[in-house]
């Protein structure tokens, strides 16, 4: 059993050693008459304060992969165990619910509100809690200044570049404390001193703060700054490098 | 932030279509408050009417006389208690366009209307001055007209035997009514004064008002009074003061079917408007509905935020566009009062009004809030 620790309030809770276990995880799309394979039984491990890197060509899985551990999109067979949870037997409700408590989504185009402020951006999987509109903007206030934003709470997205508005979903992404995030390509859209930058914030909070990472890019350079990187081929593992 | 916060900036996010939406709503319920205050003025009225008395009016129109003693052979009849006489002039003021509902009467029947109030010197003077006349508190202001004022009236439908056809009136009292929807725009003048001058017509009344005993005997006392005239060669036609001025709004049209019509047609428009606009929102915002499921939004808040921005639209626009019907008719009523003296948008509608919005808005956003309801998190984002 290890520690982890609360970005926002800074409070510890115990943990297991293993986060996530998918076993056999296949999934399947039709399109017309055709059944197209994307994933075709992987087996993952991963251990709570992980960073990982998934590459691979595109189709091979990667993007369906991360979905399927963030419970957005639902396996057509096989297990998948978040902390505990059989995420593949949940509802679609109760997949709803238990999203909002533990995956931080980062995405690669932000998707931030355009008509919200950074702040508000970032309160916004808050308002699904129970706190207080005070303890709401505390908290907001706590995550931003985390990334670094303490200075650009009001500022609307369009008023932001686009390493700073990254910097906001990676905000929102932490400000429930979730068990784990999942980054699709969050460098995708950024120049190279802004996605180092972005990097590097992951890094840190992987590092200081234990959190569980799971991150999918294209860029070889995104994937070195990970504790290991899983290459995907075809719907299965094909390799694994760790650092 | 708060949800309501989250409803409000998303309204605005584009304001230009946000602004011609509202207006659109605006204008739907601006027409609706007028119409419903026309509603009221031609048909709500009549609700206010006295049950207590008949009217006794020629059988074959409204406009054919009936015998002077006719008057003192209803008051026998049983169930009775007065009866007023009363004569329909079509007055106006120096110009036709100045148009005065004017009515020449008598003591009984201006006793027997509860609704006017006047003083008891005007009571007084009205039974001891040939030319004396009571006009409504509406009607002097609109003319600055008052106590001891002797004003030359003309008439469209009469002649004098002076060959002219006018009449000078003296303002003896200026009544006002105990009942803010009753009619304070009529003038009164006494019946003998007019019948003695006229050129035709004489020793004839346009119609008869019978105050009963009991309220609840009316059906027994009007059948009571055609029976005593069906032989003659002016029959009557006895009804509630109620059903008078029902069939008298309804020589106008149909005013509450073509209010309804209209309603329903402005209505209408209106949802499709909202419709749209709500359906081109949901289509514009795909990927944010779907990073706000991803983030733990469910189904029932998804749907509440599209329901909720649709109503806040409708709502909102009610409120503008009934305020603004409020100001309308309040500013339109002090010159149209002595036609319609229940010109107003009273409360009851403006309820409806706010009902309907509700209604409405949530119908505008129930095909949008289905299709952001069945958005598939991966199928948006990967379409983002």
């Amino acid at each position: 059993m290890g520690m982890t620790t609360d970005t926002t309030t800074g409070t510890a809770a115990p943990t297991s050693a293993t986060l996530a276990t998918l076993r056999g995880v296949e999934r399947t799309y039709t399109r017309g008459a055709e059944t197209i394979g994307v994933l075709k039984g992987v087996d993952i491990d991963i251990p709570r304060g992980d960073f990982l890197a998934l590459m691979g060509p595109s189709g091979s899985g990667k993007s369906t992969l991360l979905n399927l551990l963030g419970g957005i999109d639902r396996p057509t067979a096989g297990s998948i165990d978040i902390n505990g949870t059989r995420i593949d037997q949940l509802s679609d409700g109760q997949l709803t619910g238990w999203r909002a408590r533990h995956v931080g989504f980062i995405f690669q185009l932000y998707h931030l509100l355009p008509v919200l402020t950074a702040a508000q951006n970032v309160e916004l999987p808050l308002l699904l809690t129970g706190l207080s509109a005070a303890e709401r903007r505390k908290r907001a206030a706590a995550a931003l200044a985390l990334v670094g934003l303490a200075d650009r709470m009001s500022h609307k997205p369009a008023e932001l570049s686009g390493g700073q508005e990254q910097r906001v979903g990676i905000a929102r992404a932490i400000v429930t404390d979730p068990d784990i995030l999942l980054a699709d390509e969050p460098t995708g859209d950024l120049d190279r001193k802004s996605g180092d930058q972005i990097l590097e914030l992951l890094a840190e909070l992987n590092r200081r703060f234990d959190k569980t990472i799971v991150m999918v890019t294209h860029d070889p350079h995104a994937a070195a700054r990970a504790k290991r990187t899983l290459y995907l081929n075809d719907g299965l593992i094909e390799s694994e490098q760790a650092r | 932030m708060s949800w309501g916060r989250l409803l409000w900036a998303n309204l605005w996010r584009r304001r230009t279509r946000t602004v011609f939406t509202l207006l659109s709503v605006l204008s739907a319920f601006l027409l609706f408050g007028v119409l419903a205050a026309t509603h009221y003025a031609f048909v709500g009225g009549i609700d206010l009417v006295g049950d207590g008395r008949l009217i006794a009016m020629n059988k074959v129109s409204f406009t054919q006389p009936l015998p002077l003693a006719y008057q003192g052979k209803i008051a026998a009849v049983l169930g009775v208690k007065s009866v007023g006489k009363a004569n329909w002039i079509q007055g106006y003021y120096q110009e036709q366009r100045n148009f005065i509902p004017w009515v020449a009467t008598d003591d009984a029947y201006l006793d027997m209307f509860e609704e006017i109030v006047i003083t008891p010197e005007a009571r007084r003077r009205w039974g001891a001055e040939r030319t004396a006349a009571v006009i409504g508190a509406d009607l002097a202001k609109v003319y600055g007209w008052k106590v001891g004022d002797k004003v030359p009236m003309r008439s469209g439908i009469w002649r004098n035997q002076d060959g002219t056809n006018t009449w000078e009136i003296t303002i003896v009292g200026i009544y006002t009514s105990n009942n803010a929807a009753y009619d304070q725009g009529s003038l009164l003048t006494r019946y003998d004064y007019f019948d003695e001058s006229r050129t035709y017509g004489k020793g004839s009344a346009g119609w008869y008002l019978i105050q009963l005993e009991d309220p609840a005997a009316g059906a027994t006392v009007s059948g009571a009074v055609d029976a005593l005239f069906a032989n003659s060669s002016a029959q009557t036609k006895t009804a509630t003061e109620k059903a008078f001025s029902a069939s008298f709004a309804s020589q106008i049209g149909d005013v509450g079917a073509i209010v309804t019509y209209v309603g329903i047609a402005v209505l209408f428009s209106m949802l499709l408007v909202t419709a749209t606009t709500m359906a081109q929102a949901v289509r514009e915002r795909t990927a944010e509905l779907a990073v706000l499921k991803a983030l733990g939004f469910d189904q029932r808040r998804i749907v509440a935020m599209v329901l909720g921005e649709s109503v806040l639209v409708t709502v909102l626009g009610a409120a503008l566009g009934l305020g603004l019907a409020w100001l309308l008719v309040t500013g339109l009523y002090p010159a149209l009062a002595r036609f319609m003296p229940a010109f107003k948008l009273t409360a009851e509608p403006v309820a409806l009004g706010f009902v309907l919005a509700l209604v409405l808005g949530a119908l505008a956003g129930i095909w949008p809030a289905v299709q952001a309801m069945r958005l598939r998190v991966v199928d948006a984002l990967r379409r983002a």
